[in-house]
């Protein structure tokens, strides 16, 4: 089997969860690019040259995908082969409400209580987490795949309120 | 654990000597070094380090670092890679330009040039500075580019290198550079900004130096912003407050600006007897500050893309003659509250850098220092509307890739236009395009039914190669293109070609040179791979195939044909890809798991 189609996950031999020991992986990344980075093939053959590039590639692809969460849980449903074009439109109408008076109540506060709303996105997150790590292992990526599209929608709330 | 160690055996090719360089190709003046065993040697001409980036015209020959009243050209970096519709809104401070083709030309005594064909002469004049000194043949090089530079500034940087017939090792940013410089040679090491305002460019990057790791985590700048316009700005001020000033020309009256802002680098006020001015510290002061207020909201972006906090900063280095601006320093310590490292010479540190990088990338010394950069600038493609899809963020560390799928709109259509661009502007028209990309050959279906899979491969010069690939059940066509920006590979390679940049022997010993050096270190890799092993990871099939792979090669080696060696290398490159990446494969196993996570770093 070649590295290429190792998953990010084997790459950095962490194991598959929703979070994981960002110290463990940057320590596995530095480690894994002091080996791979076409700089250390700069004066090898050329055949060799090409193979790094490419690990190397999928290195920096893999740590970019691991490092934040949304991009991890995307990756994680992808390769449960949960295909996300068929569940393209996000159902969940109770939360869509939530997001729209979520906008008409940012619009009337004062900019002072923004940290505390910040506070309440940040709770939800964290208890979406807890819930996304249960729905992982009981292997419900429906359910999942719809934990992951709030959290996108909490991490705009976020940037919004934060600019 | 080294996977193929090369350790250049005792090679017949030592007869003649050539060695590789740092080069740091700035807007006014270039430098060019070279590292051996730990020590730093920057070639000088007429007794000086910095070479002014000057090309004049002596009676229709081109002499470069002299200047030559008004038959000269200064700061030709800032049109690199720029198109006649990028400059339509830009002031070039005394240089004469004809637009009306797609690449902007300089006019020189009737004469006219390209940004790329100037800057290798630069490159040409460089390398000769380092032969006379040597004795010695400069055949590599790390080039440093500002770090805000996009795909097609660095590729025209690379395409006057390659002109000049050097070999090019990696492109390098310039404050990655100078960070260089500081945690090897200063062994430096936290949360580092680093502040380089040049000639005409000003970047600003944000790295951490740990255990000789450099990662930058990001950087921003302005690539048209430097000492040339504080320059602009001193003459403007000049000529509204005296009259006398009137009778110059606008160069006589930028040289008198540059002279005065020297002055006031150190003194505290700057007299021009002639036209009896008078220029305080805090007369300047006043007039940079709306441009050093930029630079400074800059710094503070960059701040924010690299998810460290202004606490965490250590340190400052200052890089590029204008960071001797004392307004820099004074308004960075304030905001900041941390002394600045300037132990290095702002001018020289660059070159330093990329000195150091070259002897590492050479192969010639066993430092260990890994260098992580990031993509500048977003990559994307126009989506309909002419808006920007973003396919690779900026601040991606590089080497790194992206797909993205396209489909056909129409019945039976087999051709499809991508247009790819690079910036953070949601609106294509702000952004830089870097190309259009003819997809063709794609198999008549109906609309919707094709697959066309882009590939967006950034290499870790921060080059761009765009692939793609139609994937349907029956078929699978694979289309390679490369960004040219308006100059089509035909033109590149006639400019190559043109360019007498070397003797003819010269030229040809590289040639030769480099195909015997990939022959030797193919044959010498895989043998001792295939030792160490070659029975563990293949069968006697597979072994067997590669060992007459390589005899074949050492035939051709023996016949010096160089057509042969040529077709045979890339024979045995073919031949071992599966058993290379087998070796790698195995490294990579026992790099991870085999080990306490403690041993790791």
């Amino acid at each position: 089997m070649s590295i290429l189609n190792l998953t990010y996950f084997e790459i950095f031999d962490i194991n598959i969860d929703i979070s994981i020991d960002t110290n463990e992986l940057e320590k596995k990344y530095l480690k894994l690019q002091k080996q791979f980075h076409p700089d250390k093939y700069a004066s090898a053959s050329n055949v060799e040259k090409t193979m790094a590039a490419r690990i190397s590639t999928h290195i920096n692809d893999g740590y970019k995908t691991l490092s934040s969460l949304v991009s991890r849980v995307d990756y994680i449903l992808k390769i449960n082969n949960f295909s996300i074009s068929e569940n393209q439109t996000f159902k969940n109408n109770n939360f869509l409400l939530e997001q729209l008076e979520f906008s008409e109540k940012i619009e009337k506060l004062d900019k002072s209580e923004y940290p505390i709303i910040k506070e309440e996105i940040k709770n939800k997150i964290s208890n979406l987490i807890d819930q996304m790590k249960s729905n992982l292992i009981n292997q419900e990526f429906d359910i999942l795949y719809d934990n992951i599209s709030m959290i996108k929608f909490y991490d705009k709330n976020i940037k919004e309120i934060s600019e | 654990m080294a996977l193929i160690q090369i350790s250049d055996p005792e090679s017949k090719l030592e007869t003649k000597k050539s060695f590789s360089v740092g080069i740091d190709l700035g807007t006014t003046n270039s430098l060019i070094a070279e590292r051996n065993n730990h020590k730093i040697h920057i070639f000088s001409d007429n007794n000086s380090t910095l070479i002014p980036s000057v090309i004049s015209d002596d009676d229709g020959e081109l002499i470069i670092g002299t200047k030559n009243g008004c038959n000269s050209i200064t700061s030709i970096k800032r049109l690199m890679g720029l198109t006649s519709k990028d400059i339509k809104d830009m002031s070039f401070n005394n240089l004469s330009i004809d637009s009306s083709k797609e690449i902007p030309r300089v006019i020189l005594n009737n004469k006219k040039y390209n940004a790329v064909e100037l800057s290798c002469e630069i490159l040409k004049h460089l390398c000769n500075i380092a032969k006379a000194h040597k004795n010695n043949i400069v055949d590599s090089a790390v080039i440093t580019v500002p770090a805000y530079f996009n795909d097609m500034q660095r590729q025209a940087t690379k395409i006057a290198a390659e002109m000049a017939g050097i070999s090019v090792l990696r492109l390098i940013s310039e404050p990655t550079a100078a960070a260089i410089a500081y945690g090897i040679d200063d062994k430096q090491k936290g949360n580092f900004i680093v502040y380089d305002l040049g000639g005409g460019t000003f970047d600003v990057s944000i790295l951490t130096i740990k255990q000789g790791v450099f990662k930058v985590l990001s950087t921003k700048g302005d690539t048209h912003l430097g000492g040339d316009d504080i320059d602009e700005l001193i003459s403007e001020y000049l000529s509204e407050k005296y009259s006398k000033t009137e009778s110059l020309t606008k160069g006589e009256l930028i040289d008198i600006s540059k002279k005065i802002k020297h002055t006031l680098f150190e003194n505290d006020i700057a007299i021009e007897e002639r036209y009896n001015i008078k220029l305080t510290i805090d007369e300047l002061n006043n007039i940079i500050n709306p441009l050093i207020t930029k630079t400074l909201q800059i710094v503070n972006e960059a701040i924010q893309d690299s998810s460290l906090e202004e606490k965490d900063i250590d340190n400052i280095i200052l890089v590029g003659g204008s960071s001797r601006l004392r307004l820099i320093e004074k308004l960075l310590q304030k905001k900041y509250n941390i002394d600045l490292l300037t132990s290095l010479n702002p001018d020289t540190v660059v070159v330093q850098g990329a000195a150091i990088q070259a002897e590492l990338l050479s192969g010639n010394t066993k430092d260990d220092l890994l260098l992580l950069d990031v993509l500048p600038l977003s990559l994307g493609v126009e989506t309909y509307g002419g808006l920007s899809e973003k396919v690779i963020l900026r601040n991606t560390p590089i080497p790194t890739s992206a797909e993205k799928t396209f489909t056909t709109f129409k019945d039976g259509q087999t051709k499809m236009m991508i247009n790819i661009i690079q910036g953070e502007r949601e609106d294509v028209s702000e952004c830089i395009t870097l190309g259009d990309f003819i997809l063709s050959d794609i198999p008549s279906l109906v609309a919707g039914a094709a697959r066309i899979n882009v590939k967006f491969q950034v290499d870790a010069d921060g080059l761009l190669t765009v692939s793609a690939k139609e994937k349907t059940i029956n078929k699978e066509t694979s289309i390679e293109i490369k960004p040219s920006h308006g100059l089509s590979p035909e033109i590149i390679q006639d400019m190559i070609n043109m360019s007498n940049s070397r003797a003819e022997e010269d030229k040809n010993f590289r040639a030769i040179k480099e195909h015997l050096v990939e022959a030797e270190r193919a044959i010498y890799a895989i043998e001792e791979a295939l030792k160490m092993d070659g029975k563990k990871l293949l069968s006697e099939k597979e072994m067997k195939k590669i060992e007459d792979s390589i005899s074949k090669l050492k035939d051709a080696v023996k016949s010096e044909e160089i057509n042969l060696i040529k077709k045979e290398n890339l024979n045995l490159e073919k031949t071992c890809e599966f058993y290379v990446e087998r070796r790698m494969n195995d490294s990579i196993k026992s790099l991870i798991t085999g080990k306490d996570i403690n041993d790791i770093i």
